[in-house]
Protein backbone atom coordinates (compact mmCIF):
# COMPACT_ATOMS: atom_id res chain seq x y z
CA UNK A 1 0.00 0.00 0.00
CA UNK A 2 1.25 3.45 -0.81
CA UNK A 3 0.74 6.35 1.61
CA UNK A 4 0.78 9.93 0.50
CA UNK A 5 3.16 11.92 2.62
CA UNK A 6 0.41 13.89 4.39
CA UNK A 7 -1.34 10.60 5.23
CA UNK A 8 1.85 9.44 6.87
CA UNK A 9 2.03 12.76 8.68
CA UNK A 10 -1.53 12.27 9.98
CA UNK A 11 -0.83 8.74 11.07
CA UNK A 12 2.25 9.90 12.88
CA UNK A 13 0.34 12.66 14.65
CA UNK A 14 -2.38 10.18 15.57
CA UNK A 15 0.09 7.88 17.28
CA UNK A 16 2.09 10.73 18.70
CA UNK A 17 -0.90 12.42 20.33
CA UNK A 18 -2.86 9.29 21.32
CA UNK A 19 -3.86 9.79 24.96
CA UNK A 20 -2.01 6.78 26.26
CA UNK A 21 1.66 6.00 26.41
CA UNK A 22 2.92 3.81 23.55
CA UNK A 23 6.45 2.48 23.28
CA UNK A 24 8.32 0.10 21.07
CA UNK A 25 11.21 -1.70 22.75
CA UNK A 26 14.02 -4.01 21.77
CA UNK A 27 14.33 -7.22 23.74
CA UNK A 28 16.83 -5.55 26.12
CA UNK A 29 14.39 -2.72 26.84
CA UNK A 30 16.02 -0.10 24.61
CA UNK A 31 13.39 2.38 23.44
CA UNK A 32 13.00 2.44 19.67
CA UNK A 33 9.88 4.62 19.50
CA UNK A 34 7.71 6.37 22.00
CA UNK A 35 4.88 8.84 21.78
CA UNK A 36 4.23 12.07 23.66
CA UNK A 37 2.26 10.55 26.54
CA UNK A 38 5.02 8.04 27.12
CA UNK A 39 7.42 10.89 27.76
CA UNK A 40 4.83 12.72 29.84
CA UNK A 41 4.31 9.71 32.12
CA UNK A 42 7.81 8.33 32.25
CA UNK A 43 10.10 11.37 32.33
CA UNK A 44 9.20 12.31 35.91
CA UNK A 45 10.01 8.81 37.19
CA UNK A 46 13.04 8.18 35.01
CA UNK A 47 15.49 10.55 36.59
CA UNK A 48 16.10 12.03 33.14
CA UNK A 49 17.49 8.83 31.58
CA UNK A 50 14.98 7.70 29.03
CA UNK A 51 16.80 5.45 26.65
CA UNK A 52 15.97 2.09 28.23
CA UNK A 53 12.47 1.22 29.48
CA UNK A 54 13.73 -1.48 31.83
CA UNK A 55 16.11 0.99 33.49
CA UNK A 56 13.22 3.41 34.00
CA UNK A 57 10.97 0.76 35.51
CA UNK A 58 13.46 -1.28 37.54
CA UNK A 59 13.68 0.99 40.62
CA UNK A 60 9.87 1.07 40.89
CA UNK A 61 8.78 -2.42 39.85
CA UNK A 62 11.71 -4.82 39.43
CA UNK A 63 9.39 -7.86 39.29
CA UNK A 64 7.71 -6.44 36.20
CA UNK A 65 11.04 -6.05 34.42
CA UNK A 66 11.88 -9.65 35.33
CA UNK A 67 8.53 -10.89 34.02
CA UNK A 68 9.06 -9.15 30.69
CA UNK A 69 12.67 -10.28 30.35
CA UNK A 70 11.74 -13.86 31.25
CA UNK A 71 9.07 -14.12 28.55
CA UNK A 72 10.35 -16.88 26.25
CA UNK A 73 7.89 -17.29 23.34
CA UNK A 74 8.78 -15.27 20.27
CA UNK A 75 5.43 -13.52 20.32
CA UNK A 76 2.35 -13.19 22.54
CA UNK A 77 0.86 -11.36 25.44
CA UNK A 78 3.43 -10.68 28.15
CA UNK A 79 1.41 -8.52 30.55
CA UNK A 80 -2.23 -7.52 30.41
CA UNK A 81 -3.33 -4.39 32.26
CA UNK A 82 -0.96 -5.06 35.13
CA UNK A 83 -1.32 -2.37 37.77
CA UNK A 84 1.89 -0.97 39.20
CA UNK A 85 2.30 1.65 41.89
CA UNK A 86 5.11 4.10 41.63
CA UNK A 87 6.49 6.44 44.24
CA UNK A 88 6.51 9.68 42.30
CA UNK A 89 8.35 12.85 43.16
CA UNK A 90 6.20 15.91 43.76
CA UNK A 91 3.18 14.03 45.08
CA UNK A 92 3.92 14.07 48.81
CA UNK A 93 4.23 10.34 49.14
CA UNK A 94 1.02 9.52 47.30
CA UNK A 95 1.92 6.90 44.70
CA UNK A 96 1.03 7.03 41.02
CA UNK A 97 -0.75 4.03 39.55
CA UNK A 98 -0.04 2.93 36.01
CA UNK A 99 -1.70 0.14 34.13
CA UNK A 100 0.75 -1.70 31.91
CA UNK A 101 0.15 -3.91 28.87
CA UNK A 102 3.07 -5.53 27.05
CA UNK A 103 2.79 -7.47 23.82
CA UNK A 104 5.67 -9.26 22.16
CA UNK A 105 5.39 -8.85 18.39
CA UNK A 106 8.65 -10.36 17.30
CA UNK A 107 11.77 -11.67 18.87
CA UNK A 108 13.34 -8.25 19.14
CA UNK A 109 10.18 -6.12 19.27
CA UNK A 110 7.98 -5.40 22.28
CA UNK A 111 4.98 -3.03 22.24
CA UNK A 112 4.10 -1.32 25.50
CA UNK A 113 0.90 0.54 26.33
CA UNK A 114 0.69 2.41 29.59
CA UNK A 115 -2.17 4.42 31.11
CA UNK A 116 -2.33 6.50 34.24
CA UNK A 117 -5.07 5.03 36.46
CA UNK A 118 -4.15 6.98 39.58
CA UNK A 119 -7.40 8.90 39.66
CA UNK A 120 -9.54 5.79 39.29
CA UNK A 121 -7.58 3.96 42.00
CA UNK A 122 -7.83 6.89 44.39
CA UNK A 123 -11.54 7.22 43.74
CA UNK A 124 -12.09 3.51 44.38
CA UNK A 125 -10.20 3.82 47.63
CA UNK A 126 -12.25 6.83 48.67
CA UNK A 127 -15.53 5.08 47.92
CA UNK A 128 -14.44 1.94 49.73
CA UNK A 129 -13.43 3.94 52.78
CA UNK A 130 -16.70 5.86 52.80
CA UNK A 131 -18.70 2.64 52.59
CA UNK A 132 -16.74 1.11 55.44
CA UNK A 133 -17.16 4.18 57.65
CA UNK A 134 -20.85 4.24 56.91
CA UNK A 135 -21.21 0.59 57.81
CA UNK A 136 -19.30 0.98 61.08
CA UNK A 137 -21.36 3.99 62.08
CA UNK A 138 -24.61 2.37 61.15
CA UNK A 139 -23.61 -0.79 63.03
CA UNK A 140 -22.81 1.21 66.16
CA UNK A 141 -26.05 3.13 66.00
CA UNK A 142 -28.06 -0.02 65.43
CA UNK A 143 -26.38 -1.86 68.27
CA UNK A 144 -26.96 1.05 70.62
CA UNK A 145 -30.57 1.34 69.53
CA UNK A 146 -31.25 -2.34 70.02
CA UNK A 147 -29.59 -2.48 73.46
CA UNK A 148 -31.57 0.55 74.54
CA UNK A 149 -34.73 -1.02 73.18
CA UNK A 150 -34.18 -4.20 75.21
CA UNK A 151 -33.44 -2.28 78.39
CA UNK A 152 -36.53 -0.20 77.66
CA UNK A 153 -38.66 -3.32 77.51
CA UNK A 154 -37.30 -4.57 80.84
CA UNK A 155 -37.97 -1.21 82.48
CA UNK A 156 -41.49 -1.26 81.10
CA UNK A 157 -42.00 -4.56 82.94
CA UNK A 158 -40.84 -3.01 86.23
CA UNK A 159 -43.10 -0.02 85.59
CA UNK A 160 -46.14 -2.24 85.17
CA UNK A 161 -45.40 -4.10 88.42
CA UNK A 162 -44.92 -0.88 90.33
CA UNK A 163 -48.16 0.51 88.94
CA UNK A 164 -50.00 -2.60 90.10
CA UNK A 165 -48.52 -2.25 93.60
CA UNK A 166 -49.53 1.41 93.71
CA UNK A 167 -53.07 0.75 92.60
CA UNK A 168 -53.48 -2.14 95.08
CA UNK A 169 -56.23 -2.11 97.78
CA UNK A 170 -55.59 -0.94 101.33
CA UNK A 171 -54.04 -3.64 103.47
CA UNK A 172 -56.50 -6.39 104.40
CA UNK A 173 -54.59 -7.12 107.66
CA UNK A 174 -55.34 -3.65 108.97
CA UNK A 175 -59.09 -4.09 108.48
CA UNK A 176 -58.99 -7.53 110.03
CA UNK A 177 -57.23 -6.17 113.11
CA UNK A 178 -59.80 -3.40 113.43
CA UNK A 179 -62.60 -5.95 113.27
CA UNK A 180 -60.89 -7.98 116.00
CA UNK A 181 -60.58 -4.86 118.18
CA UNK A 182 -64.28 -4.05 117.67
CA UNK A 183 -65.25 -7.61 118.54
CA UNK A 184 -63.20 -7.59 121.74
CA UNK A 185 -64.54 -4.19 122.75
CA UNK A 186 -68.11 -5.45 122.32
CA UNK A 187 -67.34 -8.43 124.55
CA UNK A 188 -65.21 -6.54 127.03
CA UNK A 189 -67.11 -7.71 130.16
CA UNK A 190 -66.78 -11.39 129.34
CA UNK A 191 -63.13 -10.88 128.56
CA UNK A 192 -62.48 -9.12 131.91
CA UNK A 193 -63.98 -12.12 133.64
CA UNK A 194 -61.47 -14.40 132.04
CA UNK A 195 -58.35 -12.18 132.02
CA UNK A 196 -59.00 -10.00 135.03
CA UNK A 197 -59.87 -6.28 135.06
CA UNK A 198 -57.30 -3.99 133.39
CA UNK A 199 -55.75 -6.85 131.43
CA UNK A 200 -58.50 -6.76 128.79
CA UNK A 201 -57.99 -3.00 128.36
CA UNK A 202 -54.27 -3.47 128.02
CA UNK A 203 -54.85 -6.11 125.31
CA UNK A 204 -57.06 -3.69 123.38
CA UNK A 205 -54.44 -0.93 123.59
CA UNK A 206 -51.79 -3.39 122.45
CA UNK A 207 -53.84 -4.42 119.43
CA UNK A 208 -54.46 -0.76 118.58
CA UNK A 209 -50.73 -0.09 118.64
CA UNK A 210 -50.02 -3.00 116.31
CA UNK A 211 -52.70 -1.73 113.96
CA UNK A 212 -51.24 1.79 113.95
CA UNK A 213 -47.74 0.51 113.32
CA UNK A 214 -49.06 -1.57 110.42
CA UNK A 215 -50.84 1.46 109.03
CA UNK A 216 -47.69 3.58 109.22
CA UNK A 217 -45.65 0.93 107.44
CA UNK A 218 -48.26 0.61 104.70
CA UNK A 219 -48.20 4.39 104.20
CA UNK A 220 -44.41 4.35 104.07
CA UNK A 221 -44.36 1.55 101.52
CA UNK A 222 -46.86 3.40 99.39
CA UNK A 223 -44.58 6.41 99.43
CA UNK A 224 -41.67 4.18 98.37
CA UNK A 225 -43.76 2.72 95.53
CA UNK A 226 -44.60 6.20 94.36
CA UNK A 227 -40.92 7.10 94.37
CA UNK A 228 -40.09 3.89 92.50
CA UNK A 229 -42.74 4.73 89.92
CA UNK A 230 -41.24 8.18 89.51
CA UNK A 231 -37.77 6.72 89.04
CA UNK A 232 -38.91 4.15 86.45
CA UNK A 233 -40.71 6.85 84.48
CA UNK A 234 -37.58 8.95 84.62
CA UNK A 235 -35.42 6.05 83.40
CA UNK A 236 -37.88 5.33 80.59
CA UNK A 237 -37.74 8.94 79.51
CA UNK A 238 -33.94 8.96 79.57
CA UNK A 239 -33.86 5.75 77.54
CA UNK A 240 -36.23 7.00 74.93
CA UNK A 241 -34.20 10.18 74.63
CA UNK A 242 -31.01 8.12 74.21
CA UNK A 243 -32.76 6.01 71.59
CA UNK A 244 -33.58 9.13 69.66
CA UNK A 245 -29.89 9.99 69.60
CA UNK A 246 -28.85 6.45 68.71
CA UNK A 247 -31.37 6.33 65.88
CA UNK A 248 -30.66 9.77 64.55
CA UNK A 249 -26.90 9.67 64.94
CA UNK A 250 -26.64 9.54 61.17
CA UNK A 251 -28.06 12.93 60.40
CA UNK A 252 -30.82 13.12 57.85
CA UNK A 253 -29.98 15.34 54.94
CA UNK A 254 -32.79 16.97 53.04
CA UNK A 255 -30.87 16.49 49.82
CA UNK A 256 -31.14 12.69 50.06
CA UNK A 257 -33.59 11.10 47.73
CA UNK A 258 -34.91 7.64 47.23
CA UNK A 259 -37.52 5.71 45.35
CA UNK A 260 -40.43 4.92 47.65
CA UNK A 261 -41.45 1.76 45.81
CA UNK A 262 -37.90 0.44 46.07
CA UNK A 263 -37.87 1.25 49.77
CA UNK A 264 -41.08 -0.75 50.22
CA UNK A 265 -39.80 -3.66 48.16
CA UNK A 266 -36.61 -3.71 50.24
CA UNK A 267 -38.68 -3.79 53.41
CA UNK A 268 -40.80 -6.63 52.02
CA UNK A 269 -37.76 -8.71 51.15
CA UNK A 270 -36.24 -8.05 54.57
CA UNK A 271 -39.46 -9.29 56.16
CA UNK A 272 -39.82 -12.15 53.65
CA UNK A 273 -39.22 -14.93 56.19
CA UNK A 274 -41.91 -13.62 58.54
CA UNK A 275 -44.39 -13.22 55.70
CA UNK A 276 -43.72 -16.69 54.37
CA UNK A 277 -43.97 -18.35 57.78
CA UNK A 278 -47.53 -17.04 58.13
CA UNK A 279 -48.43 -17.60 54.46
CA UNK A 280 -49.22 -13.92 54.06
CA UNK A 281 -50.55 -12.74 50.71
CA UNK A 282 -49.03 -9.35 49.88
CA UNK A 283 -51.05 -7.21 47.50
CA UNK A 284 -49.34 -4.19 45.97
CA UNK A 285 -50.87 -1.11 44.39
CA UNK A 286 -48.06 1.09 43.12
CA UNK A 287 -48.10 3.99 40.64
CA UNK A 288 -46.58 3.12 37.30
CA UNK A 289 -43.72 5.59 37.59
CA UNK A 290 -40.99 5.80 40.18
CA UNK A 291 -41.97 7.85 43.23
CA UNK A 292 -38.94 9.93 44.21
CA UNK A 293 -39.18 11.14 47.78
CA UNK A 294 -36.84 13.11 50.01
CA UNK A 295 -35.43 10.84 52.61
CA UNK A 296 -32.91 8.48 54.05
CA UNK A 297 -33.48 5.16 52.38
CA UNK A 298 -32.09 2.97 55.17
CA UNK A 299 -34.12 4.60 57.89
CA UNK A 300 -37.34 4.49 55.92
CA UNK A 301 -36.78 0.82 55.16
CA UNK A 302 -36.58 0.23 58.93
CA UNK A 303 -39.88 2.02 59.42
CA UNK A 304 -41.68 -0.15 56.88
CA UNK A 305 -40.01 -3.32 58.12
CA UNK A 306 -41.45 -2.59 61.56
CA UNK A 307 -44.92 -1.93 60.16
CA UNK A 308 -44.80 -5.20 58.23
CA UNK A 309 -43.48 -7.04 61.30
CA UNK A 310 -46.25 -5.63 63.44
CA UNK A 311 -48.81 -6.75 60.90
CA UNK A 312 -47.28 -10.23 60.79
CA UNK A 313 -47.23 -10.44 64.56
CA UNK A 314 -50.86 -9.41 64.69
CA UNK A 315 -51.74 -12.53 62.68
CA UNK A 316 -50.22 -14.61 65.49
CA UNK A 317 -52.40 -12.86 68.10
CA UNK A 318 -55.40 -13.41 65.90
CA UNK A 319 -54.67 -17.11 65.68
CA UNK A 320 -54.37 -17.37 69.47
CA UNK A 321 -57.47 -15.38 70.27
CA UNK A 322 -59.99 -16.87 67.88
CA UNK A 323 -60.02 -20.61 67.60
CA UNK A 324 -61.70 -20.52 64.21
CA UNK A 325 -60.45 -17.88 61.77
CA UNK A 326 -63.12 -16.06 59.76
CA UNK A 327 -60.73 -14.95 57.06
CA UNK A 328 -59.19 -17.73 55.12
CA UNK A 329 -55.97 -15.88 54.30
CA UNK A 330 -53.57 -13.55 56.05
CA UNK A 331 -53.45 -10.54 53.77
CA UNK A 332 -51.37 -7.36 53.76
CA UNK A 333 -52.22 -4.66 51.24
CA UNK A 334 -49.61 -2.06 50.34
CA UNK A 335 -50.76 0.97 48.39
CA UNK A 336 -48.79 4.02 47.25
CA UNK A 337 -50.44 7.20 46.01
CA UNK A 338 -49.64 10.85 45.51
CA UNK A 339 -51.55 13.52 47.39
CA UNK A 340 -51.54 17.25 46.80
CA UNK A 341 -48.97 19.06 48.88
CA UNK A 342 -47.28 17.20 47.20
CA UNK A 343 -46.98 14.22 49.46
CA UNK A 344 -46.55 10.51 48.88
CA UNK A 345 -48.88 8.30 50.87
CA UNK A 346 -48.24 4.69 51.81
CA UNK A 347 -51.09 2.63 53.23
CA UNK A 348 -50.31 -0.76 54.75
CA UNK A 349 -53.45 -2.60 55.86
CA UNK A 350 -53.73 -6.07 57.32
CA UNK A 351 -56.58 -8.34 58.37
CA UNK A 352 -54.86 -9.29 61.62
CA UNK A 353 -55.80 -8.88 65.29
CA UNK A 354 -56.56 -5.16 65.24
CA UNK A 355 -57.08 -3.30 68.54
CA UNK A 356 -59.50 -1.04 70.42
CA UNK A 357 -59.80 2.14 68.30
CA UNK A 358 -59.01 4.42 71.25
CA UNK A 359 -55.59 2.74 71.76
CA UNK A 360 -54.42 3.98 68.41
CA UNK A 361 -52.45 6.95 69.76
CA UNK A 362 -51.01 5.33 72.83
CA UNK A 363 -49.40 2.58 70.71
CA UNK A 364 -46.86 5.21 69.68
CA UNK A 365 -45.73 5.77 73.28
CA UNK A 366 -42.23 4.43 73.63
CA UNK A 367 -43.32 2.01 76.37
CA UNK A 368 -46.31 0.44 74.65
CA UNK A 369 -44.76 -2.66 73.14
CA UNK A 370 -47.11 -5.53 73.82
CA UNK A 371 -44.33 -8.07 73.67
CA UNK A 372 -42.06 -9.04 76.52
CA UNK A 373 -38.98 -9.12 74.31
CA UNK A 374 -39.00 -6.82 71.34
CA UNK A 375 -36.53 -7.12 68.53
CA UNK A 376 -38.05 -4.40 66.39
CA UNK A 377 -37.56 -0.68 66.58
CA UNK A 378 -41.04 0.09 67.84
CA UNK A 379 -43.69 2.48 66.63
CA UNK A 380 -42.28 5.33 68.73
CA UNK A 381 -39.01 5.24 66.81
CA UNK A 382 -40.93 4.89 63.53
CA UNK A 383 -42.76 8.08 64.32
CA UNK A 384 -39.52 9.90 65.18
CA UNK A 385 -37.90 8.83 61.93
CA UNK A 386 -40.93 9.80 59.87
CA UNK A 387 -41.20 13.12 61.72
CA UNK A 388 -37.54 13.81 60.96
CA UNK A 389 -38.57 13.50 57.30
CA UNK A 390 -41.37 16.04 57.81
CA UNK A 391 -43.86 13.23 57.46
CA UNK A 392 -46.65 11.71 59.52
CA UNK A 393 -47.51 8.18 60.57
CA UNK A 394 -50.82 6.87 61.95
CA UNK A 395 -52.06 3.44 62.94
CA UNK A 396 -55.78 2.79 63.22
CA UNK A 397 -58.14 -0.13 63.72
CA UNK A 398 -61.91 -0.42 63.83
CA UNK A 399 -61.65 -2.85 66.71
CA UNK A 400 -60.23 -6.18 67.85
CA UNK A 401 -60.38 -8.72 65.04
CA UNK A 402 -60.95 -6.02 62.44
CA UNK A 403 -57.39 -5.67 61.18
CA UNK A 404 -55.25 -2.53 61.26
CA UNK A 405 -54.25 0.21 58.84
CA UNK A 406 -50.97 2.12 58.92
CA UNK A 407 -50.74 5.35 56.93
CA UNK A 408 -47.39 7.03 56.28
CA UNK A 409 -47.15 10.34 54.45
CA UNK A 410 -43.89 11.82 53.21
CA UNK A 411 -42.96 14.92 51.18
CA UNK A 412 -42.78 14.09 47.51
CA UNK A 413 -40.18 15.36 45.03
CA UNK A 414 -42.06 18.17 43.31
CA UNK A 415 -40.52 18.02 39.83
CA UNK A 416 -42.28 14.82 38.86
CA UNK A 417 -45.56 15.63 40.57
CA UNK A 418 -47.81 16.45 37.64
CA UNK A 419 -47.40 13.11 36.00
CA UNK A 420 -48.23 11.22 39.09
CA UNK A 421 -51.25 13.30 40.02
CA UNK A 422 -52.68 12.83 36.53
CA UNK A 423 -51.97 9.17 36.68
CA UNK A 424 -53.85 8.85 39.96
CA UNK A 425 -56.79 10.86 38.75
CA UNK A 426 -57.19 8.43 35.91
CA UNK A 427 -57.13 5.54 38.31
CA UNK A 428 -59.70 7.08 40.64
CA UNK B 1 21.73 35.39 20.10
CA UNK B 2 22.92 32.54 22.24
CA UNK B 3 20.99 29.72 24.04
CA UNK B 4 22.41 30.55 27.46
CA UNK B 5 22.49 34.32 27.09
CA UNK B 6 21.16 36.10 30.21
CA UNK B 7 18.98 38.76 28.56
CA UNK B 8 17.70 36.55 25.76
CA UNK B 9 14.02 36.98 26.66
CA UNK B 10 14.11 40.77 26.08
CA UNK B 11 15.84 40.22 22.74
CA UNK B 12 13.31 37.58 21.66
CA UNK B 13 10.47 39.95 22.55
CA UNK B 14 11.58 42.37 19.87
CA UNK B 15 12.87 39.85 17.31
CA UNK B 16 10.76 39.23 14.22
CA UNK B 17 9.92 35.82 12.76
CA UNK B 18 12.81 35.97 10.30
CA UNK B 19 15.31 36.59 13.08
CA UNK B 20 13.95 33.62 15.06
CA UNK B 21 14.27 31.42 11.98
CA UNK B 22 17.94 32.31 11.64
CA UNK B 23 18.76 30.90 15.11
CA UNK B 24 20.49 27.51 15.44
CA UNK B 25 18.37 26.35 18.41
CA UNK B 26 14.62 25.80 18.62
CA UNK B 27 12.37 28.60 19.86
CA UNK B 28 8.72 28.25 20.86
CA UNK B 29 7.07 31.59 21.54
CA UNK B 30 3.83 31.42 23.50
CA UNK B 31 1.38 33.80 25.09
CA UNK B 32 0.80 33.45 28.85
CA UNK B 33 -1.99 30.92 28.18
CA UNK B 34 0.46 28.53 26.49
CA UNK B 35 -0.89 29.27 22.99
CA UNK B 36 1.88 29.09 20.38
CA UNK B 37 2.54 32.41 18.63
CA UNK B 38 5.72 31.51 16.78
CA UNK B 39 7.70 28.33 16.12
CA UNK B 40 11.05 28.79 14.48
CA UNK B 41 12.66 26.77 11.67
CA UNK B 42 15.16 25.01 13.93
CA UNK B 43 12.32 23.68 16.10
CA UNK B 44 10.37 22.67 12.97
CA UNK B 45 13.33 20.70 11.73
CA UNK B 46 13.66 18.90 15.10
CA UNK B 47 10.00 18.05 15.51
CA UNK B 48 8.95 17.63 11.89
CA UNK B 49 5.99 19.92 12.58
CA UNK B 50 5.36 22.90 10.34
CA UNK B 51 4.93 26.37 11.81
CA UNK B 52 1.39 26.53 10.36
CA UNK B 53 0.29 23.31 12.04
CA UNK B 54 1.42 24.54 15.43
CA UNK B 55 0.66 28.25 15.70
CA UNK B 56 -2.57 28.98 17.57
CA UNK B 57 -2.58 25.69 19.46
CA UNK B 58 -1.89 24.96 23.10
CA UNK B 59 1.71 23.87 23.33
CA UNK B 60 1.51 21.58 26.38
CA UNK B 61 -1.72 19.78 25.55
CA UNK B 62 -1.97 19.90 21.75
CA UNK B 63 1.54 20.17 20.38
CA UNK B 64 3.89 18.51 22.84
CA UNK B 65 1.99 16.49 25.46
CA UNK B 66 5.34 14.93 26.34
CA UNK B 67 5.98 18.10 28.35
CA UNK B 68 2.62 18.16 30.08
CA UNK B 69 3.85 17.09 33.52
CA UNK B 70 5.24 18.68 36.63
CA UNK B 71 8.75 18.87 35.22
CA UNK B 72 7.83 21.27 32.44
CA UNK B 73 4.21 22.46 32.05
CA UNK B 74 3.56 22.76 35.77
CA UNK B 75 6.71 24.84 36.23
CA UNK B 76 5.31 27.40 33.81
CA UNK B 77 1.97 27.32 35.63
CA UNK B 78 3.36 27.54 39.14
CA UNK B 79 5.80 30.37 38.63
CA UNK B 80 5.32 33.98 37.65
CA UNK B 81 8.97 34.37 36.86
CA UNK B 82 10.88 31.41 35.47
CA UNK B 83 14.30 30.94 33.93
CA UNK B 84 15.43 27.36 34.28
CA UNK B 85 17.39 24.96 32.13
CA UNK B 86 16.84 21.21 32.33
CA UNK B 87 17.73 18.14 30.33
CA UNK B 88 14.73 16.35 28.93
CA UNK B 89 13.68 13.76 26.39
CA UNK B 90 11.47 14.85 23.55
CA UNK B 91 9.73 12.33 21.37
CA UNK B 92 10.15 13.97 18.00
CA UNK B 93 8.54 11.81 15.35
CA UNK B 94 8.19 9.03 17.96
CA UNK B 95 11.95 8.89 18.52
CA UNK B 96 13.26 9.61 22.00
CA UNK B 97 15.55 12.59 21.58
CA UNK B 98 17.64 14.09 24.33
CA UNK B 99 17.35 17.85 24.51
CA UNK B 100 18.24 20.75 26.74
CA UNK B 101 15.29 22.98 27.57
CA UNK B 102 15.41 26.55 28.74
CA UNK B 103 12.10 27.63 30.23
CA UNK B 104 11.48 31.35 30.25
CA UNK B 105 8.55 33.22 31.69
CA UNK B 106 7.87 36.58 33.28
CA UNK B 107 4.26 37.63 33.79
CA UNK B 108 5.19 41.29 33.48
CA UNK B 109 5.87 40.60 29.80
CA UNK B 110 3.34 39.30 27.29
CA UNK B 111 5.22 36.22 26.15
CA UNK B 112 6.80 33.07 27.46
CA UNK B 113 9.40 30.95 25.65
CA UNK B 114 10.80 27.51 25.46
CA UNK B 115 14.27 27.19 23.98
CA UNK B 116 15.30 23.75 22.74
CA UNK B 117 18.75 22.50 21.97
CA UNK B 118 19.32 18.91 20.77
CA UNK B 119 22.09 17.12 22.64
N1 LIG C 1 -50.81 -4.06 62.61
C1 LIG C 1 -51.12 -4.14 63.90
N2 LIG C 1 -52.21 -4.83 64.31
C2 LIG C 1 -52.48 -4.90 65.61
N3 LIG C 1 -51.78 -4.35 66.60
C3 LIG C 1 -50.70 -3.66 66.26
C4 LIG C 1 -50.31 -3.51 64.91
N4 LIG C 1 -49.18 -2.76 64.88
C5 LIG C 1 -48.90 -2.48 66.15
N5 LIG C 1 -49.76 -2.99 66.99
C6 LIG C 1 -49.77 -2.88 68.45
O1 LIG C 1 -48.93 -1.81 68.81
C7 LIG C 1 -47.94 -2.26 69.72
C8 LIG C 1 -46.70 -1.45 69.58
O2 LIG C 1 -46.00 -1.80 68.42
P1 LIG C 1 -44.46 -1.55 68.37
O3 LIG C 1 -43.98 -1.83 67.02
O4 LIG C 1 -44.19 -0.18 68.92
O5 LIG C 1 -43.85 -2.55 69.40
P2 LIG C 1 -43.79 -4.13 69.28
O6 LIG C 1 -44.07 -4.55 67.89
O7 LIG C 1 -44.67 -4.71 70.33
O8 LIG C 1 -42.31 -4.43 69.67
P3 LIG C 1 -41.06 -4.14 68.78
O9 LIG C 1 -40.26 -3.22 69.58
O10 LIG C 1 -40.43 -5.47 68.56
O11 LIG C 1 -41.50 -3.53 67.48
C9 LIG C 1 -47.79 -3.72 69.40
O12 LIG C 1 -47.29 -4.44 70.48
C10 LIG C 1 -49.21 -4.14 69.07
O13 LIG C 1 -49.94 -4.36 70.23
MG1 LIG D 1 -43.01 -3.74 66.20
Amino acid sequence: MQYRSDDVEKLLQFLYLAPLALLELQRDGEIVMMNAFAAQYLMPISGGRMTNFFDVLRPHAPEIVDTIAAFRPSSGSVLNNRRISIAAPGREGAPLYYSLTVEKLEDNCLMVALTDVTEAVEQDARIKQAIEQEAVQRGKAELAASVLHDIGNAITGIGTTVARLLGGEAWYEETALRRLEDYLRDNLTGLEDVLGAGKADALLTYLGEIRNALHDRAAELEKDYARLAQITTHISELLSLQRTYADESQTYSSSMQCDLVQVLEDAISMQAAGLEKRSVVVQRRYPQKAVRIFGDRTKLVRVFVNLLRNACESFDRNARQTARRDQAENTIEIGVSILTGPRAQVVISDNGSGFEPERSDQLFDSASSSKSSGGGIGLAVCRRIVAAHNGTIELTSEGPGQGARAVVELPFKATETTDHIDHNHQEA
Amino acid sequence: MDFAQADIAERLDTADSGTLDSLSFGVVKMDLNDVVLDYNDAESRLSGLSKESVVGRNFFTQVAPCTNNFMVAERYHEHDVLDETIEYVFTYRMRPTKVRLRMLKDVRRNYQYMLVEAL
